[in-house]
């Protein structure tokens, strides 16, 4: 059975990877499950210098998912080649750098400075995190600047590059074929939407920040429809996330058009997820006869 | 003790027993010989019965280790809380620990436990692990006689308990760091040193807590705080659940599931 993919200069030994954000940068999660089994680890949101992210409260429970205000709060470029890198490459998985800018030149600093690190895989340039007041999500709205900081950081990184997509936007085609004519491997969709909840007997938002980025599976349908959107229209390879919990979800996904796939918010609620859901997907080809995930796609 | 653990587990376990003992507090108890035998006072775990609405785990504290068995004592808050003491022996629930740093080591041979309701949880498997010779009180908010719950176990641990009620309806009157407050100043009466050998352990609602630490820096006492904050993943990945803590110039926020749940309360920025 071929589990392999391959996003633009990235090839991952299956398509399971886990979400940015959602599992810190391994060592935790190494006590539960076994790092090689899966096909990449997308890191923390890495900032240029290490960040405190925001006061609490910085998550709550909504129907059928989850709103967090986190500020990407992480130890910094330089604190994780020298702390994170030795203990991730020990595994035998990709390893993937998440990571955020306030200017072009931050993204294009951290870019150059990963590169110098042959085990770090690929960059997944974040245009579109909810949570910070500059940045994030203002770049990922706007083509222009989406094609500026992905062919930017294209140029100062060697291996594959991928730009992550915010669902706020009213075309999202858009963006995505920004990506692809600046020269990216893939785009990863989606990121986060955002949202708000309120506590009725404090009469105040829950979140300190006011609003937060929702995930699990209520943003499943949505991620699904953008992921076949880009699909259809555009010639670029497609990490896919939003809401996956098990294998059918994944096989979802990889039906919309997603070579690959992320899991989220999944890790927090079922900390053998991704493993679980690598298994179900070796099932479901056994079953279907598939000898080749690539197969599966629609085309 | 103090130290985040070796080994961490998942597993999906039958129910033992799940009992209610008073209005709204049950105990729910679990055969794991895995988690038993790592865990240490202060340590919590994820739980999510196996059918659920409810997406994220609930963290709760262990209370109880018998052997194998490891019980949580839990209040009815919301949805999750309500969920779980609707399963029945037998059915199955997803568990996740043990996690999080427990209480740290003290040379200290008094220590009071100062608890609000629920808070009393991690403080029974304290009294269980604590060394022979510790003198140990537990100070423990209630909010009526129906709470008065745990004293046989606490005394048969050699653990006086002191209920306190805001209406005196049920053993002493006024907040339980009224009580605490009361104690401390007689120690002193009776003493030459203006140090009381004394430390404390406090766990409840953050007001509490935030007293207990107050009186802690005003008599010079250690305290250690049980901290509780909303938890995504209870295993130090999501960044939901932190306080902020005295670290570095400007402060830093940490885990409450990794470097917590127990700090020392001097560390903790009392917002
Ligand atoms: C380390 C730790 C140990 C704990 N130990 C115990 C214990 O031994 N016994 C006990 O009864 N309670 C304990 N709690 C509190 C318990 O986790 C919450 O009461 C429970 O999560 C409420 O869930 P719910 O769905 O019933 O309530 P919800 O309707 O979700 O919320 C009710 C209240 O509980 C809080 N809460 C909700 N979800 C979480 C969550 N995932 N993490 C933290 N707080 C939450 C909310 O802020 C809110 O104030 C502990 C909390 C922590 C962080
Ligand atoms: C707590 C939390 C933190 C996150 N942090 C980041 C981040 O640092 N960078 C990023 O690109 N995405 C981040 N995300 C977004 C996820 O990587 C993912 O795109 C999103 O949650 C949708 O997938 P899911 O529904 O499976 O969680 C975060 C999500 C959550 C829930
Ligand atoms: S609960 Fe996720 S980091 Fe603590």
């Amino acid at each position: 059975m071929n589990l392999s993919v391959e996003l633009g200069r990235l090839k991952l030994k299956n398509p399971v990877t886990v979400a940015s954000g959602t599992f810190g940068y391994g060592e935790e999660f190494s006590q539960l499950i076994d790092l090689n089994e899966l096909g990449g680890i997308f890191v923390k949101g890495l900032t240029l210098k290490p960040k405190k992210g925001n006061p609490p409260q910085r998550i709550v429970e909504t129907p059928s998912g989850m709103l967090n205000s986190i500020g990407l709060q992480n130890v910094g470029v330089e604190a994780f080649i020298q702390k994170k890198i030795p203990f991730l490459k020990k595994y035998n998985t990709a390893i993937l750098a998440n990571i955020n800018g306030v200017t072009v030149e931050e993204y294009e600093e951290i870019a150059e400075r990963l590169n110098a690190i042959p085990e770090v895989a690929a960059l997944e340039i974040n245009l579109s995190c909810p949570n910070v007041k500059e940045g994030g999500i203002h770049f990922g709205t706007n083509p222009d600047k989406v094609y500026e900081v992905t062919s930017r950081v294209r140029k100062k990184f060697s291996r594959a590059v991928l730009t992550k997509l915010s669902p706020h936007v009213t075309d999202i085609v858009a963006m995505a074929e920004a990506v692809r004519s600046a020269g990216a491997d893939a785009v990863s969709v989606i990121n986060t939407l955002i949202g708000m909840a309120f506590d009725i007997d404090r009469r105040k938002p829950v979140l300190k920040s006011i609003t937060g980025g929702l995930s699990g599976p209520a943003i499943k349908p949505v991620a699904l429809r953008l992921v076949y959107e880009i699909h259809s229209k555009v010639n670029i390879p497609i990490l896919g996330m939003g809401g996956i919990s098990t294998a059918e979800d994944a096989v979802e996904f990889i039906l919309a058009g997603s070579t690959a796939i992320s899991i989220g918010t999944a890790n927090f609620y079922d900390p053998l997820a991704a493993v679980k859901i690598l298994k179900g997907l070796k099932d479901y080809m056994k079953k279907f006869g598939f000898k080749n995930i690539n197969e599966l796609k629609l085309k | 003790m103090g130290k985040i653990p070796d080994l961490i587990f998942y597993q999906t376990l039958p129910v033992l027993k799940n009992e209610k003992i008073a209005d709204k507090f049950f105990i729910l108890s679990l055969q794991t010989a895995e988690m038993a035998r790592g865990a240490f006072p202060g340590q919590f775990a994820m739980l999510k019965p196996e059918r659920s609405s409810v997406l994220l785990g609930r963290p709760y504290s262990v209370y109880k280790r018998e052997g194998d068995i490891l019980s949580f004592l839990y209040k009815i808050y919301g949805k999750g809380s309500r969920e779980l003491s609707r399963v029945k022996s037998g059915e199955k629930i997803n568990i996740w620990g043990p996690l999080g740093k427990g209480f740290q080591e003290t040379s200290l041979r008094e220590w009071a436990f100062v608890a609000g309701g629920v808070g009393v949880a991690p403080f029974l498997f304290l009294a269980q692990e604590a060394p022979k010779n510790i003198s140990m009180t537990l100070y423990f908010g209630i909010k009526n006689k129906d709470q008065a719950i745990l004293q046989k176990e606490f005394e048969d641990l050699n653990c006086k308990v002191i209920f306190v009620t805001e209406d005196g309806s049920y053993g002493e009157k006024g907040w339980v760091t009224d009580a605490v407050k009361k104690f401390l100043d007689q120690k002193l009466k009776t003493q030459n040193s203006k140090l009381i050998p004394i430390e404390l352990f406090t766990c409840g609602p953050r007001l509490m807590e935030k007293a207990v630490a107050q009186l802690a820096q005003e008599y010079h006492l250690r305290c250690q705080v049980a901290f509780e904050e909303y938890m995504g993943c209870g295993l130090g990945t999501c960044m939901g659940c932190v306080v902020k803590c005295h670290n570095g110039k400007e402060g830093q926020y940490e885990r409450v599931c990794r470097e917590g749940p127990v700090f020392m309360a001097d560390h903790i920025v009392w917002e």
